[in-house]
């Protein structure tokens, strides 16, 4: 990133009303803290779309990713302590076993290791998603039935303290 | 006409395939890995789908990934570029089994030519010199002394399954026979899992000299003229020129006459190379047809003036060559550089971010790459950042054009073989076209030898 796009990005997050913005790569990390008032938190709780390899300002979509102007989400990483749950795999999401069963995973409910957490139908063929971090969902990303790309994030997850 | 064209490659030839589809008013998915996400093609596709992670294994070579979001993406075609899936038969036929069209030929002819002997058996049926060498495998030591004697030493041994140089051995004498094709045989096995070796004629300077032909499916072939690509580093291919200097009209005349009916008979459809060995005494000889579109492809299209990309999109989608190339007039001369981001004198790679990148530019100059200033080269993939092509009136004037271009152009951050290519352009010997594969070691010879005194 050069001055220019971190120019760019203030710019953004001040006219988007963004408080605090946080990304890290290999070769970078950036954390924007902005003085604004406290917000409604959970009007605030949305989420960004950090894709993988970082299309950072990509959208949230598979298919959006072609562009780096095109619109970006509305989301915003407000915990940097969430950690996302990714698509191992190319194809189409499935929030359920079926279109009318409960979802495998709803917001605000307990994640753990080795749980099928949704699915992912590649040609046809269903694959299951296993966490692999227990926590508590405190996003939902992708919707049923939504095209995603490999490394997506399906759900964003507040990880259980290990001790 | 498809509406929607899967682009299952990356770097340049991602961005000239998108180029192409623009052209025609085509849509277009890029593929990408994560090592790959802010690369050009991804930028510039309608729509882009990250297929896994960096490893080529994992992502640009993972058929299901590439397929589903074929499938997610609504494409109705793919192309393959070069390398990576593009000769791949299975894949190819997968494609047809899920009614995606797959731009190249049929499964059964990738598969033809990809058997290097059937190959070989397939032109000699249609009276195209091939290399003397074994009627097909050779599953011993005694059987492989039995042909060099009836062809004659030195004979080179190659891996059926092969390429890249691997399994393959030059035996100039009886005394060093059973070593050597043995050796080949254990690499042959380790390499591609099968051992099975065939002997041709070894030329000691040859030149490497191959045509491009573009075929329809009503039978119809036509053959664009040859290049000239004969300076090479370990079977990389680092200059091409067309035309050749050493193809006289008549030889072209003939060897495309005899291309043209071999590959209508075989079913040849859509763009590929035939690639030959020209011996110490022009005579050329058949080493095996590539099933794709070449890195060099842009030599011919530069004096030609037939775009071989939009060419490959409109065949596969039903249009005939009658149409496409009603005839094929050649003008002047074209030179292409392949800039690779590698030490231009150890050729060992040079992976990181470009810091300059400045493109020469003006009359007679065409680049065609994916890189940009502040681009990174990921190490998982092929080492071409750029192709310098000129074009010029005759030979002369594309080399004095490319002089300046490599002059012009600057990239800071990598090594980049320009410097190497600005060494080539000055030689006599490149100038006075004496060149043959053999090029590069001569030209870096003395200096070695100055090194060691």
């Amino acid at each position: 990133m050069n001055q220019e796009e971190l120019k760019e990005l203030i710019y953004y997050l001040s006219q988007k009303d963004i408080s605090e913005f946080s990304i890290e790569r290999a070769d970078l990390a950036v954390r924007i803290k902005r003085r604004v008032e406290v917000q409604n938190d959970a009007d605030a709780s949305i989420l960004s779309t950090l894709l993988p390899g970082n299309a950072a300002f990509a959208g949230t979509g598979p298919l959006s990713a072609a562009r780096a102007d095109s619109p970006v989400s509305s989301n915003e990483v407000k915990d940097e302590q969430l950690q996302m749950l990714k698509s191992p795999w190319v194809g189409i999401f499935h929030s359920s076993k079926a279109s009318n069963s409960q979802p495998f995973l709803s917001k605000g409910e307990k994640v753990k290791v080795g749980q099928v957490v949704g699915m992912v139908d590649v040609l046809r063929l269903m694959h299951e998603i296993h966490s692999d971090f227990a926590g508590e969902v405190h996003e939902v990303i992708v919707g049923d039935r939504e095209p995603v790309e490999y490394g997506q994030p399906l759900f964003a997850v507040r990880p259980e303290k290990t001790n | 006409m498809f509406k929607n064209v899967l682009i299952a490659n990356r770097g340049e030839i991602a961005v000239r395939i998108i180029c192409a589809c623009k052209e025609l008013g085509l849509k277009t998915v890029a593929v990408y890995s994560e090592a790959d996400s802010e690369s050009s093609h991804v930028r510039l596709a309608d729509a882009a789908v990250c297929i896994g992670p960096p490893r080529p294994a994992d992502s640009y070579l993972n058929i299901p990934a590439v397929m589903s979001a074929a499938d997610i993406a609504d494409a109705d075609a793919i192309h393959p570029g070069y390398g990576l899936l593009s000769e791949n038969a299975r894949f190819a036929e997968i494609c047809e089994g899920s009614k995606i069209k797959f731009i190249g030929p049929p499964p059964g002819v990738i598969r033809l030519m990809g058997e290097k002997e059937k190959a070989r058996q397939a032109m000699k049926n249609s009276n195209i010199p091939i290399l003397p060498g074994s009627d097909g495998v050779i599953a011993t030591a005694d059987e492989a002394a039995q042909w060099a004697r009836q062809i004659g030493f030195p004979v080179i041994v190659k891996a059926c399954a092969g390429g890249g140089g691997r399994g393959m051995r030059v035996i100039r004498s009886q005394a060093e026979l059973e070593k050597s094709f043995n050796a080949a045989q254990s690499e042959a096995k380790a390499a591609f899992g099968n051992g099975s070796l065939y002997m041709e004629k070894f030329i000691e300077r040859p030149r490497h000299i191959e045509f491009q032909v573009l075929g329809d499916s009503y039978g119809n072939v036509v053959c664009l003229g040859e290049r000239e690509c004969s300076i090479q580093r370990r079977h990389q291919k680092l200059l091409e020129e067309s035309p050749s200097m050493h193809v006289s009209e008549d030889l072209r005349h003939r060897v495309s006459r005899a291309l043209e009916s071999c590959l209508s008979s075989i079913g040849y459809v859509n763009a590929g190379t035939v690639e030959f060995l020209m011996d110490e005494g022009g005579n050329l000889h058949f080493i095996e047809m590539n099933t794709r579109v070449q890195v060099e492809h842009p030599v011919t299209e530069m004096i030609t003036g037939i775009d071989i990309v939009k060419s490959q999109l409109l065949i596969a989608s039903g249009a005939s060559i009658n149409d496409l190339v009603p005839s094929v007039t050649r003008y002047g001369h074209a030179i292409e550089c392949r800039i690779n981001a590698e030490h231009p004198e150890k050729f060992t790679p040079s992976a990181g971010t470009i810091r300059t990148f400045r493109l020469p530019g003006g009359n007679g100059i065409r680049i065609d790459t994916a890189a940009y200033a502040g681009a990174t080269i990921p190490p998982y993939y092929d080492s071409l950042v750029a192709k310098l092509i000129t074009h010029g009136r005759d030979r002369t004037e594309a080399i004095m054009r490319m002089r300046r271009a490599l002059e012009m152009f600057e990239v800071e951050g990598i090594h980049t073989t320009i410097p190497l290519h600005r060494r080539i352009l000055d030689d006599v010997g490149f100038e006075e076209g004496n060149i043959d594969t053999k090029y590069l070691e001569r030209l870096f010879a003395p200096q070695n030898s100055a090194r060691a005194a």
